[in-house]
């Protein structure tokens, strides 16, 4: 295999099993299913850390405590006094990204295919190949999440403005600006989500290329930096540009 | 690239991030938030209490402070006037009990006086009779009239008298 075959192998977003519902054959993809996982920890995560809270924490409560906190203060610096109508959509796009950038911190989880080789046990040939890579370094959940930071824009700016103050935001400060105003709502998604897209894919490259080239030390290196340094960093300015959006569209 | 935007992928996405959003939304930022807001707002409550219950000893304080300093005034001011009162009574007792010794003495030096001249009129009339029965011995005659018992008592004085 040589190394372009090898990278787009890598790249490429593996459709793992289908099933059939409502009259259609529905495919599930390996980043649909690595979602599942994160969403998964998040959710028993979120569901058993936030039991039994008592007014001085301690433990895994001031874990909780801070990254809430953390989620209010970017919604609140950058929305205001309307931020709590924000923060939980914003908290959970922030969750999800940070654990779906860095989650190949845990390739090192074999994959099925690799444990059946290594085990020879029947059970996890039956097992569909699941690699843990980024579901971000799939473009078309970047994609839709994109269009979703959009849409909950504009509804923000519908229901804050109303229908005639989002209008009349159009045409501020002159006519003219409406190709521009309009065209915004679409270069916004584009760009949040090739960003994340080429960041994700990017450090997921060089990376795969490290483990070919010099498969020791060095590659654990590009994997702190670019896994959980890059990947923190990308999720948080998603975030971060999606709430300056929102600020301007209810202001 | 493009070919990896599936309308299926988008609706699984859109599916499990709406389910993500609900859920972390109902069990973690609702609740935490809540929780949070609670947490200040009862400490800012409890600081302000305190702030009050602070201002309000200090007001009892100096209250206190005034009334002790009023009662320790109160209490000079008792004090000198008892012992104002008490050196007044003071001597008004000795004086009175000054006066009270004095009267008895006058009283019993008078006694004295009655008491001796009793005495010493009782004394000449035994005299004047012991006399008069020692010169009627002497005599031998009765010298028992009244002339003579006169003369005898005429001596009696004059010798009393010397």
């Amino acid at each position: 295999m040589d190394l372009g075959e090898y990278l787009s192998n890598a790249m490429e977003t593996r459709e793992v099993f289908s099933f059939y519902a409502f009259g259609y054959q529905i495919p599930v993809y390996d980043s649909i299913v690595v979602m599942w996982i994160i969403i998964g920890v998040l959710i028993v995560l979120s569901v058993t850390l936030t039991r039994n809270f008592k007014t001085v924490p301690s433990g895994k409560q001031n874990i909780v405590e801070i990254v809430v906190e953390l989620v209010n203060s970017i919604t609140k610096s950058s929305i205001g006094h309307h931020w709590r109508h924000f923060a939980p959509y914003f908290g959970t796009i922030l969750l999800f990204l940070v654990f779906a950038n860095t989650i190949s911190i845990f390739g090192i989880i074999p994959s099925s295919e690799e444990l059946y080789k290594l085990t020879g046990l029947e059970f996890f040939e039956h097992i569909p190949v699941i690699e843990i890579k980024p579901p971000t370094k799939d473009f078309g959940v970047n994609v839709t999440m994109a269009v979703m930071s959009i849409i909950v824009v504009l509804g923000a700016g519908l229901r804050f403005k109303g229908l005639k103050g989002w209008l009349g935001s159009l045409v501020d400060p002159l006519p003219v600006m409406i190709p521009f105003k309009i065209l915004d709502y679409f270069i916004r998604p584009l760009s949040l989500s090739a960003r994340l897209f080429g960041n994700i894919l990017g450090a997921f490259l060089i990376v795969e290329l490290a483990y070919i080239a010099l498969p020791a030390v060095f590659p654990a290196a590009l994997n702190i930096y670019f896994d959980l340094f890059d990947g923190i960093l990308q999720a948080y300015i998603f975030v971060f540009l999606t709430s300056i959006y929102v600020a301007e569209a209810i202001e | 690239m493009l070919k990896s935007i599936t309308a299926v992928k988008s609706i699984w996405v859109a599916l499990n991030l709406l389910i993500l959003y609900f859920t972390l939304k109902k069990f973690l930022f609702k609740p935490v938030t809540e929780f949070m807001d609670n947490r200040a707002r009862g400490i800012k409550e409890s600081i302000e209490n305190a702030e009050k219950n602070r201002a309000e000893a200090q007001k009892l304080k100096e209250s206190f402070e005034e009334q002790i300093k009023n009662a320790k005034l109160e209490a000079d001011k008792i004090i000198e006037a008892a012992r104002a009162k008490a050196e007044k009574e003071y001597d008004s007792i000795v004086s009175s009990a000054k006066q009270q010794a004095e009267a008895l003495l006058v009283k019993a030096r008078e006694e004295i006086d009655r008491e001796r001249q009793l005495a010493m009129r009782e004394m000449k009339a035994q005299v004047a009779g012991l006399a008069l029965a020692a010169a009627s011995k002497v005599l031998e005659a009765n010298m028992e009239n009244i002339d003579n018992r006169l003369l005898v008592e005429k001596f009696i004085d004059e010798a009393g008298a010397a």
